[in-house]
């Protein structure tokens, strides 16, 4: 591309961090919090301590696994003509998890999140053209836990034709997931070379595992199917102060989690990803809307491009607690530099209050926000064309372009036209009731909600997700920890 | 047959086929349609989709204005016929830009969207002396006389006209309507205009209202 990247290494600086995330994991190591996973670290070279559960990597296994992680793979919808290429050189935008609380479509109220809400954003996000996978991005309050996994799964096979992720649960929900994705998609064989499930793989920062995404991870991989690896380590708290010493340590993070997935089953897709970003300095918790998210984002894809990986980053967040401007600013900026950092799958999508609350109407914004960044990376095509030599000369001194053909073949191209933004006089939009842009948002997302039909989808398969989802409700947690592997 | 030249003739006028309505017009009045039900069953029925298609967002005006182009192509071989018959022009309206101001997109997209429904428009050009309004509206006596600026200095002059009009005695005899960037429903009302439109679409609609009324 010609447009400028921004970018935050040098070729020089790559190397080094690399480097120093080498010595990380050769001479500090990971703590990894499930047996079986220590024993086939221990198998391909690892050096593990049973009794600190930490395995300790060197450069050479290192070097031999995450080279077996594939640089592109396809991710598909339900719908598998749905397609869209995941690599280096590839960008899709996707939701953004959790929001436990909302606010309410149609009264603005701020309250608990509830099964509708994943429904409503699962549908949003499946008419909106510049989102390209949804997620579980709600977290449904009003349905028993250990049922939302398959729950939301469910809803996804019957609301929306895009891929689908969800975060891991350990090895009962993720053997439950595998399984809704063979009945949804009509075996595990429809999803070999195609996926329509991808699985975040949350990171314990600093340099540890988490018991139940170890698992996930393993099951993941174990299925072929694509697991983001993804730190949220903190600049100050649970990573270094600096920029750079997150870096090095978020990077030796993200790549034991790739050589781990590589060596459960070697080609597994991954994703190098990142939702790494500073600790707020007052209290010491997250700071995701900050500047930094979108350095940091930029970094790693620079890392993950060094590593012939494909980059998740995430972006459009902010800890504002209402639609105002620190809102649309924070979202605007980091979804700007993630993309133009190189990230490949960017989640973005729908939240605030550091992605704890949620609101449709931002889904909508966020759709927009991403339009203008993709018209702006475009950049500027220059052929004859566009450089209209003949139409200029038509039009001659004093004359004007709107009545041109050319302008009629080319403006929806050349123009990214939005939706939402008002650029109206103030008299029209003073006739239109001097509606903002969160209450334009609000009533596109009614709009897109009122006209959505659930699919019709075959009477066998919709009786066997019910039949599913029902002997999951019927477990116990109890029956979720029974099943978890050894630590 | 007739009936599927027309609906191709209003098709062709929708998806801006400029090139294509000419040939549609005339097979239509091989085929013994009359201009009149040429005009109302295709080219008026067409126009009136576009509005749709503009209002819904769908459309933007060099949509509209491929549309009237191509529209116009079409109309240029009723024209004649139509005169001769019963069928009369929805009015006519002067359009001009005022003294000081050389301006004339605004000016000209209204000027296209009222003969693309179906209006007699005149086109005195920009920066126009203030007297040189009253003068032509003598010559071609407009029913409706619309002043356009886009510079905030120039709109001193669109006050000067109204007043050469009161002047003149001719004031009643014409409905005098504003437009521009810097215009606004306060200032035509401190001028004494009859009305003011925010876009060319409202425009349109101004002198539909002002003939109506």
């Amino acid at each position: 591309m010609k447009s400028g990247k921004y970018q935050v290494l040098s070729e020089s600086e790559i190397r080094t961090v690399h480097e120093h995330s080498m010595r990380v994991l050769a001479e500090t190591g990971i703590r990894v919090v499930v047996k079986k996973m220590r024993g086939i670290l221990r198998d391909i070279g690892c050096a593990v301590d049973e009794e600190t559960k930490i395995v300790k990597f060197p450069a050479h296994v290192v070097e031999e696994y995450r080279k077996k992680a594939p640089r592109e793979f396809v991710m598909c919808g339900c719908d598998p003509s749905y397609e869209r290429l995941i690599s280096p050189d590839t960008r899709v935008f996707s939701g953004l998890s959790t929001a436990i609380n909302m606010y309410d479509l149609e009264t603005g109220e701020y309250r608990p999140t509830t099964l509708k809400d994943v429904v409503d954003h699962i549908v949003l996000i499946d008419y909106l053209e510049n989102v390209h996978t949804n997620q579980m991005d709600i977290w449904p309050n009003d349905i028993p836990m250990q049922t939302i996994h398959v729950e939301t799964m469910r809803q996804w096979a019957l609301n929306c034709k895009k891929p689908y992720t969800l975060g891991s649960y350990g090895v009962m929900a993720t053997k439950d997931m595998m399984h809704m994705l063979s009945l949804i998609m009509g075996g595990m064989d429809r999803v070999k070379t195609k996926h329509p499930f991808n699985a975040i793989i949350s990171v314990q920062s600093p340099l540890s595992t988490a018991h139940l995404q170890i698992e996930g991870l393993m099951l993941m991989a174990q299925n072929g199917q694509p697991c983001i690896m993804a730190p949220e380590a903190m600049a100050g708290t649970t990573a270094p102060v600096t920029l750079a010493g997150l870096l090095v340590q978020h990077n030796a993070e993200i790549i034991a989690h790739v050589v781990m997935a590589q060596a459960v089953n070697a080609g597994a897709p991954v994703f190098y990803g990142t939702v790494s970003t500073i600790a707020e300095m007052r209290r010491g918790t997250v700071a995701l809307g900050a500047i930094e998210t979108g350095m940091i984002s930029a970094a790693s894809a620079q890392m993950a491009n060094f590593y012939n990986l494909p980059c998740r980053a995430v972006a459009g967040c902010t800890e504002s607690k209402t639609i105002d401007v620190q809102c649309g600013t924070e979202r605007a900026q980091s979804i700007m530099l993630a993309a133009m950092g190189g990230a490949n799958y960017i989640t973005c999508v729908g939240t605030l209050e550091s992605s704890t609350a949620a609101a449709h109407e931002l889904t909508v914004i966020d759709n927009e926000i991403i339009g203008m960044v993709e018209r702006a990376l475009r950049g500027i095509e220059v052929n004859e064309n566009s450089m209209a030599l003949d139409v200029i000369k038509n039009v001659g001194p004093d004359g004007n372009y709107l009545m041109q053909e050319h302008t009629q073949k080319n403006f929806r191209t050349e123009h990214f036209i939005p939706k939402l933004a008002d650029r109206e006089k103030r008299d029209i939009w003073e006739k239109g009731g001097k509606r903002d842009m969160a209450v334009r948002a609000r009533e596109e997302a009614k709009k897109i909600l009122a006209k959505h039909k659930q699919k019709d989808i075959d009477a066998k398969l919709a009786k066997e997700l019910d039949d599913f989802v029902k002997s999951v409700a019927a477990r116990s947690l109890d029956d979720f920890y029974a099943a978890e592997w050894e630590a | 047959m007739a009936n599927d030249t027309l609906s191709k003739l209003e098709d062709a006028i929708v998806e801006m086929k400029a090139d294509e309505t000419e040939a549609l017009t005339k097979e239509a009045m091989q085929a013994g349609v009359s201009a009149l039900d040429i005009l109302n069953g295709g080219l008026l029925t067409a126009l009136e989709r576009v509005g749709v298609l503009f209002r819904d967002g769908d459309y933007f005006l060099p949509d509209v204005l491929m549309c009237v182009k191509a529209y116009k192509n079409a109309y240029a071989l009723l024209d004649s016929e139509l005169k001769k018959g019963a069928y009369k022009s929805r009015g006519t309206v002067m359009l001009g830009t005022v003294h000081g101001d050389i301006h004339e997109i605004g000016k000209n997209i209204l000027l296209a969207l009222l003969q693309g429904n179906g209006y007699t428009v005149v086109d005195i050009g920009v920066d126009v002396q203030s007297a040189v309004f009253v003068e032509k509206a003598k010559e071609f006596k407009p029913d409706i006389i619309g002043m356009s600026a886009l510079l905030t200095t120039s709109m001193p002059a669109m006050k000067e006209v109204v007043d050469l009009f009161v002047k003149d005695g001719s004031r009643d005899r014409y409905k005098i309507i504003v437009g521009g960037a810097p215009v606004s429903h306060a200032f035509a009302k401190e001028i004494g205009a009859d009305g003011y439109g925010e876009d060319a679409q409202s425009g349109v609609e101004l002198v539909g209202r002002l003939l109506a009324g």
